[in-house]
């Protein structure tokens, strides 16, 4: 608790104890001023009793004393005579009884010496001595005149009134007229209220001595007459229960000695009466009842008190007044808490206040009506960079108000201090103050007047420096430019997901304005695609990642739907708790267009829209585990299109692309929907069959493919002519035939490769032995490759002779493989591996490399000039590089062109473009000789033929090998030999092996031949050999 | 039973015990009758008699003056009793004698102080009544006069002039009322309702003597020893009657046994003077045994009355 608290605290406390202070004195106050006026009161009513009876006692006691004969009765009595007394008597009971009516209980007659004579109210008791109790009768005998005085007496107490009977000058008796207390208290009460209760208390030891307490009677007299009060042991009260007298019970109310028993506690009350002094004292009891207690001493014949006149007034006053003291005092704590708990408030508001400014990142300073600094807050100086010392007792508008340019305000009177000045608040957020460092620095302005007592004695001023909120009111400016100019949709929404706010870009997108979407759940926009799951998840994961992102499909306000990507984070607060998110969604209706284009491209062929070999691959995958699941047969299927080639090569790949156009849309027509088709390349297709019954159910599609595909093709564009292919159909099955994808295409390749063997136009099976052929394939293939490079491959020569010389003018390169284990292997077994895996174009430039070498070799061995005739593949032809691997080789040997000679196809030649015709009319301008294979066996062109450089017909070996006994062959190889010459070409009969094939070529103008009949191919090394003989019987052969 | 068992039901007996504990003593504080039983209670630790009885004996003084008076006469008496008896006493109060009277009868009461006439009365009624003690008068005798007496002014000396006059009496049930005085005024061949008599009911001795002293009676009957207290005021006795029983202590022998009659009887005989000290005046002076037989002289006046 500081300082100040304590204070307030203190002085609210001494506060409340001066008002309580005085409230109790005041109340103290009314209450001894009620009690002073009840005691005045019973003090004058007893007083005037006391008088009352006085005259009414002289007036009694004159009537009865004026009487001769009641003197005369006393004088009697005196003298000893009993009926004397009963007739005073007699004669004095009307009156006594009217006496008793007016409250006197006692008359008696005393002789002067003290003895009683008669008592009116108890005749039987006399001529007792009354001396030692009653001095007040001697008191009148000795002065001869009335007395009055309380006075206890042994069967009354009460107020004497005492006359002399004077008889002849000298006192014979006395005349005692007694007012009980009992019939005064009645009295008093009659008096001062009838709400009052009037009692009386007689000293107890006077009353004992009185009473005789050593007799019998006087003891139960006393305990039947007198009660104990607790006002004092020293007294006792009337027993109301059994009254003196004949007097009248009464019930003395139970809180009248509650009453007692509390003034008996009250110590001045106990003291004044020990004192024997009056006491005036409030008393109240249970249940809330006041009195005004008053005790009025009451004095003997001897001045010692002897008894007491009490009487309670109920005192409601004190009561109310009471409470009401309790209510001032408690309306008084209150204002007094209420002003010490707004001191504390307004304390506790300064210093909250003061702990505000002093946190608040705003600058606060307070100028006096001078405009002198009186207080900043650190903010203030903070912003300024003035330590707060500086500030204060500086004239704020000097020292850092400035205009826009850093000048100092050249406002002579400060803008601020004139609006406050006259009671305005200034507001501006345009003002610039002026740091310490000389640097601008732009504030929001907020002052004040400080208004005391009606008086403007100061202004408070509140600054904000707003560069940074300019700043980012720039930087907001800009973001909510580029969320305007964003072509994604963007939408706000609060945490309950409520839309905020959305850019013109989600206008354009969902065709919903603004103001048709504030408000409105984003669901709006579902298109009913996505399951319930797909958006509990995307919640999920928004809640446990805060952003969430992916592919959704959405509905236009006009219906339509449209993919979209959407991207959602969630927005939070510096506390991280989200305040809502942003979604950004961009249509992605072209993007899907695009990639679905794409998967086309990549997953079907381009040609035949069939599915292309990945796709195929994925199906095959897809078909083998269905049916590994189903426990199913499936099919597959390869399809390999017999003569395709041969229409590639005569009818050009346009043509060839029509075909397998009709192809696919042939096949495709012989399948069940389910079933699949693909393109494998080339003229290769695959189908897949599911769940087929058995393995016939496959053949049976397989035959029907064969004929569907056997059927002719017209060709439109390529002059009607209709194009005939087969079809060589490979069936393999899983699992029989394997167990994957990979090993099923093998199977059914091996069984395609069959029934390509078998001729084509059919179909086969696949099964592990075909399998092993294909393997085979690939061994060889493989190690042919490596023959290549290791240099397994060897180069036998065939001579070529003239006809009409006899010699030897050319050899033809034949290609052997030295297999290291299998030996010499045929070219008729590995060239068909080296054309399918394209090692025909190695293949071809070792083999030109190897000729020109040996041929070269020859030559500078002396041998004579001999050309060297290499095959050339038509595949190699139609490389457009082929000039330069010639040439190459030629520099590499250092070989001439003129050593050389090439033998092309005939297909070759026909069925390639015109590009092949210009490599070979170049090879022919730089010298090569050029022959022309396997003439008769293809479909030659005799324009084309009309179009080649000069060169010679190589006669096939099969028009040449049945020549002798066929007739057509001899027809065809005269046609030939006619032909070519009449083109101013040469021929070549090959294949000759007898001397009658020798003889008619000879006969038919065959310019040369070549065959077993002159020499088998032979290695190199034999050729110098061969020449030297062959020259030496050149003759005989030509 | 487990160990834990025992403890449990060892709490609830000492809890059971407890709370009986408590009715009982919140029984005996709030019982209206415990402060009437404050005898009994001082009574149990010093009882040196044979006569036990848990119940309480209701007893009823004649209603001669207030109720505080006459329990202040008769509670120090009853309190001796139970010390010296052990039994127990209830005090009721009746403030009729025929209300007294009819209670014995309906056995709503045990014990009675009653004069010799009421006890007449009721025993003529309802023979199950005896008395127990005869109170002595301050002069020591168990028995006590009437008398007819007058202002000795007036000139009445003898109870044969008792005619045409006014006649008070204390009250009807009263031995030295209507009964006494009509014994008195037969014997001198007078009676009191007639011979041109009117008697008149004053309640009390003194109120009767007072009546003649102030004029309103002629004559009037009281008790002998009363009217003696008049003599300095010109009363004189013109005819006297007795003796008569004094006051007796009358028990309901249909509620009370022989056991405790007796002890109440014998504790009154052996009360000290010391111990009667505190006792009212009807009974400070002692007593002796009474008999019914004692009352037989009555008997024989009321049958010689007859109807008076």
């Amino acid at each position: 608790m500081d300082r100040l608290l304590r204070r307030i605290l203190l002085i609210a406390f001494g506060a409340i104890l001066l008002t309580g202070g005085l409230l109790y004195g005041y109340f103290t106050h009314l209450t001894d001023q009620r009690l002073a006026l009840s005691q005045t009161q019973l003090k004058s009513a007893y007083r005037g009793i006391n008088l009352g009876y006085q005259e009414f006692a002289d007036v009694v006691s004159q009537w009865i004393l004026n009487d001769p004969e009641n003197l005369r009765l006393l004088r009697r009595i005196e003298g000893g005579d009993a009926n004397a007394r009963g007739l005073l008597y007699r004669r004095l009971y009307p009156l006594y009884k009217t006496l008793r009516a007016k409250q006197v209980r006692q008359m008696q007659f005393t002789s002067a010496d003290g003895h009683v004579l008669l008592r009116m109210h108890a005749p039987e008791l006399s001529g007792d001595d009354l001396n030692g109790i009653r001095p007040l009768i001697q008191r009148v005998v000795q002065s001869k005149a009335p007395a009055t005085r309380f006075e206890i007496g042994r069967l009354m107490s009460g107020f004497r009134y005492m006359y002399p009977v004077i008889d002849n000058g000298k006192v014979i008796a006395v005349m005692e007229v007694s007012l009980s207390f009992t019939a005064i208290r009645r009295l008093l009460a009659r008096e001062i209220g009838k709400d009052d209760l009037v009692r009386f208390m007689i000293r107890r030891k006077e009353l004992t001595k009185a009473l005789d307490m050593e007799g019998d009677g006087a003891s139960t007299l006393f305990k039947s007459s007198y009660a104990s009060t607790s006002l004092s042991p020293d007294y006792v009260t009337e027993n109301l229960d059994n009254p003196l007298f004949g007097e009248q019970k009464e019930t003395l109310p139970a809180s009248v000695a509650t009453l007692e028993r509390q003034l008996g506690t009250i110590g001045t009350v106990r003291r004044a009466i020990q004192r024997g002094e009056p006491f005036a004292h409030e008393a109240c009891i249970a249940g809330g009842t006041c009195y005004l207690a008053n005790g009025l001493p009451v004095r003997g014949s001897d001045g010692r008190v002897d008894a007491y006149v009490l009487a309670y007034a109920p005192d409601s006053g004190y009561r109310d007044q009471w409470l009401a003291m309790l209510t001032a005092f408690a309306i008084a704590s209150l204002l007094i808490g209420l002003l010490a708990s707004v001191a504390l408030r307004q304390r506790r508001t300064r210093q909250r206040l003061l702990a505000l400014s002093e946190h608040v990142d705003q600058g606060i300073y307070v100028t006096d009506h001078a405009g002198r600094i009186t207080y900043a807050n650190p903010s203030a100086s903070h912003i300024l960079g003035y330590k707060r010392h500086e500030l204060l007792g500086r004239n704020a508008h000097r020292l850092f108000h400035a205009s826009a340019k850093g000048q100092p305000d050249d406002h002579s009177i400060c803008l601020i201090e004139a609006a406050t000045r006259e009671g305005h608040v200034y507001r501006s957020e345009d003002v610039v103050f002026r740091a310490r460092d000389g640097s601008l620095i732009p504030v929001d302005v907020v002052a004040s007047p400080i208004i005391d007592a009606g008086e403007i004695t100061a202004e408070v001023t509140l600054f904000s420096d707003i560069r940074e909120r300019r700043a980012h009111e720039q930087r907001l400016r800009e973001a909510d430019a580029a969320l305007r100019a964003a072509a994604e949709g963007i939408t706000i929404t609060d945490s309950q997901g409520l839309i905020k706010a959305v850019n013109p870009a989600f206008t354009r997108l969902t065709g919903y304005s603004e103001a048709e979407v504030l408000g409105q759940n984003p669901r709006i926009l579902s298109s009913g695609r996505q399951p319930r799951e797909f958006y509990a998840q995307m919640w999920r994961e928004l809640r446990k990642n805060g952003v969430w992102q992916g592919e959704i499909y959405n509905r236009r306000k006009d219906g339509s739907i449209y993919p979209q990507w959407l991207s959602i984070s969630a927005i939070l607060d510096d506390k991280g708790n989200t305040t809502g998110f942003i979604g950004a969604s961009s249509d992605i209706s072209d993007m899907k267009d695009k990639e679905s284009r794409l998967f086309h491209l990549a997953h079907y062929d381009p040609l035949t829209d069939l599915p292309n070999r990945r796709l195929l691959s994925d199906r095959m995958e897809q078909a083998i585990l269905r049916a590994q699941r189903k426990g199913a047969l499936l099919a597959v299927m390869l399809i390999d299109l017999d003569g395709f080639k041969k229409v590639n090569d005569t009818l050009g790949h346009e043509a060839g692309d029509l075909l397998l156009i009709e192809v696919a849309s042939r096949i495709r027509a012989e399948l069940r929907d389910a079933d699949t088709v693909a393109r494998q390349g080339g003229d290769e297709f695959v189908v897949l069959l599911e769940d087929l019954s058995d393995v016939n159910a496959a053949s049976a599609v397989a035959e029907k493919l064969v004929a569907s595909l056997g059927r002719a093709n017209d060709l439109p564009g390529f002059g009607g002519e209709s194009v005939f292919v087969g079809a060589s159909i490979g069936i393999a099955f899983y699992p029989r035939d394997g167990l994957d994808a990979t090993t099923l295409l093998s199977s059914a390749d091996a069984a395609m490769y069959a029934a390509k063997q078998a001729g084509g136009q059919t179909w086969r099976y696949g099964s592990q032995d075909l399998v092993s052929e294909a393997t085979e394939r690939l061994r060889l293939e493989n190690e042919l490759r490596h023959a290549l490079s290791a240099g397994e491959l060897r180069l036998f020569y065939q001579p070529k002779m003239e006809l009409d010389s006899g010699r030897i003018y050319a050899l033809e390169a034949l290609i052997r493989w030295q297999h290291p284990q299998r030996g010499l292997i045929s070219p008729a077994l590995f060239l068909p591996v080296a054309q399918e895996s394209h090692l025909m174009i190695d293949i071809g430039k070792w083999v030109l490399d190897e000729g020109l070498r040996q041929c070269r070799a020859w030559q500078e061995a002396g041998q004579p000039k001999i050309l060297l005739d290499v095959n050339v593949d038509g595949a190699q032809l139609a490389r457009g590089d082929f000039i330069e691997v010639v040439e190459r080789a030629f520099a590499r040997v250092g070989a001439k062109p003129c050593w050389l000679g090439l033998e092309i196809t005939e297909t070759a030649i026909m069925t390639h473009d015109n590009g092949v015709l210009t490599s070979l009319q170049e090879l022919h301008r730089l010298g090569i000789d050029l022959s022309i294979d396997d003439f008769g066996t293809g479909h030659s062109s005799l324009t084309r033929l009309k179009s080649m450089p000069k060169c010679t017909l190589k006669i096939d070996t099969s028009f040449v090998r049945d020549m002798v006994e066929d007739a057509d062959d001899r027809a065809i190889i005269a046609s030939i030999v006619a032909l070519a010459h009449q083109l101013g070409l040469k021929t070549v009969a090959e294949g000759v092996e007898n001397a009658q094939q020798l003889r008619l070529l000879r006969e038919m103008g065959c310019d040369a031949i070549q065959g077993y009949f002159l020499a088998r191919p032979m290695p190199a090394d034999e050729v110098p050999d061969f020449l030297r003989k062959q020259a030496a019987k050149g003759r005989t052969l030509g | 039973m487990s160990s834990s068992t025992n403890r449990r039901w060892q709490a609830v007996t000492a809890r059971v015990v407890r709370v009986l504990g408590f009715l009982v003593t919140a029984a005996l504080l709030l019982n209206p009758l415990a402060g009437k039983t404050a005898y009994a209670a001082a009574a149990a630790t010093t009882t040196t008699t044979t006569a036990t009885s848990s119940a309480s004996l209701r007893f009823a003084p004649l209603p001669m003056v207030d109720e505080r008076t006459l329990r202040e006469q008769f509670l120090p008496m009853l309190g001796y009793l139970e010390r010296k008896t052990g039994l127990h006493f209830r005090w009721q109060y009746i403030p009729e004698y025929q209300g007294i009277l009819e209670s014995l009868e309906k056995n709503r009461l045990d014990l009675a102080f009653l004069g010799p006439l009421p006890y007449v009365e009721l025993r003529r009624k309802d023979a199950q009544v005896a008395p127990l003690v005869h109170f002595l008068e301050s002069n020591g005798r168990a028995s006590y006069e009437c008398a007819l007496v007058g202002f000795a002014p007036d000139g009445l000396n003898s109870p044969q002039t008792v005619e045409n006059k006014r006649i008070g009496l204390t009250q009807a049930q009263s031995t030295c009322g209507p009964f006494a005085v009509s014994l008195m005024l037969k014997r001198a061949g007078r009676r009191l309702n007639g011979d041109g008599n009117q008697s008149f009911f004053a309640d009390s001795h003194k109120q009767a003597i007072l009546g003649v002293l102030q004029g309103r009676f002629d004559v009037a009957g009281v008790k002998l020893s009363i009217a003696r207290r008049y003599a300095s005021l010109g009363i004189h006795v013109i005819d006297q009657i007795g003796p008569f029983p004094g006051f007796a202590l009358v028990a309901n022998q249909r509620t009370l046994t022989t056991a405790q009659m007796n002890a109440i009887r014998q504790a009154l005989l052996e009360a000290t003077p010391e111990e009667r000290k505190s006792w009212g005046s009807p009974m400070r002076n002692g007593c002796v045994v009474a008999h019914d037989s004692d009352y037989d002289g009555i008997r024989q006046d009321l049958k010689r009355l007859g109807d008076f």
